[in-house]
């Protein structure tokens, strides 16, 4: 959240600068099994967000100190590729992918059935290939689809997605400007059958009714992207007639 | 058509869709109780079968059981013991004392050396997922002769066909040894043409495109047993 509260990112007709609604989201697709060396993978392609996701094991947890003798261990690992923004990233981890990282493996560990495979690590490897905005809320939501075709077993699948405020305006899925420049951010993890929330993180301030409302368009929104979620993966594995 | 495909209310279910159970059947591998109704943990085919109803998964990891003919090759070794790569999460033992082989303490590179397979079954499984195997009994063997194949252990049971009727086929008109084990390893031992000709069917299910039998590969490995 840059804060600069002058910037206009509301026209007056009501949309935003990219034309979207107040809660439309940007155009979203997502493609199973494009990784063929891993168990399970996914491209997902979220406005200009690009994000490959790997999924691999269960497999034997090395070193073995992190094992855990009643359950898996999800090693999730989220990178921004150095091209991926139009500065230059410094290549490896940095705070911001350990915080992602962390905050993502917590989030899939409550849909992972991790007490199926004792002392094992199933390694899940988020790349981001072309970031805009919302890549954790992109990262994350492929991951869940990256597991399923890995033939993880989950008690669910997992959407996330962010919705914010601009010029006190409540708005779904924040586009670059508009997380540069809006006053509010509050990516949500949410399991599409139960409405269970995976995650929530808040950047910036809402107040009660502004919260109900970014919560109202993040419901809405999950369910528009887990239709997403099925028909990818109902496109592979039915043979392309979903 | 194999059994695989023949159960009834067959589709595609995805983590988390609910199921109905109209007909009070009970959950089977794949599918959990959540808040009293049925809930699929894996993406896969539903099928139902004598009161239960469970899921086939379209891609799983192999998960060792007791019993399972498995082929795996040796990855590394102790003085008393194999370690081998099954395919599973977990590497397998195979001790000394159950090798065919009377073998002396530290002695065991005379026999068995890394890199080697072996046909195997496993013998115990504990509730660690540590895997012990035996080379005790009919047919286990170190493999010396012919090629292996990995065709994945979602695939063995459409590449066997019902009551082996695929298998039956593929080694009449390959003139192969063909022992297919459950960790999806295929062990083939014949002349080069009928090797050839049973790679060319694994290969619906080994290609690394498309690892998992979906329609698409049955139908593709369907027609290729007709024109055997």
């Amino acid at each position: 959240m840059g804060g600069y509260g002058d910037v206009e990112l509301i026209k007056k007709d009501g949309k935003r600068l990219d034309g979207r609604n107040v809660d439309e989201l940007r155009p979203v697709s997502i493609e199973v099994g494009v990784l063929p060396a891993a168990r399970g993978s996914c491209r997902m392609t979220w406005g200009l967000n690009i994000a490959e996701v790997a999924v691999y094991g269960p497999m034997e947890a090395h070193p073995r100190k992190i094992q855990r003798p009643d359950r898996a261990v999800l090693d999730v690992r989220y990178n921004m590729a150095p091209f991926s923004t139009s500065d230059r990233i410094r290549p490896g981890f940095n705070r911001r992918s350990r915080e992602i990282s962390k905050v993502t493996a917590e989030a899939l560990e409550s849909i992972v059935m991790v007490d199926m495979f004792p002392r094992s690590k199933i390694r899940v490897e988020i790349e981001i290939l072309c970031a805009e905005a919302g890549t954790r809320c992109c990262g994350i939501t492929a991951a869940a689809v990256a597991l399923a075709d890995a033939g993880i077993p989950m008690k669910d699948m997992l959407v996330s997605v962010a919705a914010g405020k601009i010029n006190d305006v409540v708005v779904l899925d924040l586009d670059k400007a508009e997380d540069n420049y809006g006053q509010a951010d509050l990516p949500v993890g949410i399991l599409p059958n139960s409405k269970e929330i995976a995650f929530l993180q808040m950047d910036g301030d809402l107040s009660p009714e502004e919260f109900d409302l970014a919560m109202k368009y993040n419901m809405k929104a999950v369910d528009e992207i887990h239709k997403i979620q099925i028909e990818a993966l109902r496109s592979k594995y039915s043979g392309g007639d979903s | 058509m194999n059994e695989v495909y023949s159960g009834a209310q067959e589709r595609l279910v995805i983590p988390g869709d609910r199921i109905e159970n109209k007909g009070g059947l009970s959950a089977g591998s794949g599918i959990i109780k959540l808040n009293g109704g049925f809930v699929a943990t894996q993406l896969g085919h539903l099928l139902e079968n004598n009161g239960v109803i469970y899921l086939q998964a379209s891609n799983s990891t192999y998960i060792p059981r007791s019993g399972d003919l498995v082929i795996g090759f040796v990855t590394s070794m102790r003085s008393n013991l194999w370690m081998f790569n099954i395919g599973g999460p977990f590497e397998a033992l195979l001790p000394m004392s159950l090798s065919p082989w009377n073998t002396q303490f530290g002695d065991l590179e005379e026999h068995m050396i890394v890199g080697d397979y072996a046909l195997l079954r496993v013998q115990e499984v504990d509730s660690q997922h540590g895997v012990v195997c035996t080379m005790k009994g009919i047919g286990l063997r170190k493999i010396s002769t012919g090629v292996v194949e990995f065709i994945g252990s979602n695939s063995t049971k459409i590449f066997i066909g019902v009551e082996g009727s695929n298998l039956q086929k593929i080694k009449e008109k390959s003139g192969c040894r063909i022992t297919v084990a459950e960790n999806g390893r295929i062990w083939l031992e014949g002349s080069e043409e009928g090797i050839s000709t049973v790679r060319r069917i694994s290969a619906h299910f080994s290609n690394s495109n498309t690892p998992y039998p979906n329609p698409n590969t049955i139908k593709n490995f369907n027609k290729d047993m007709e024109g055997l």
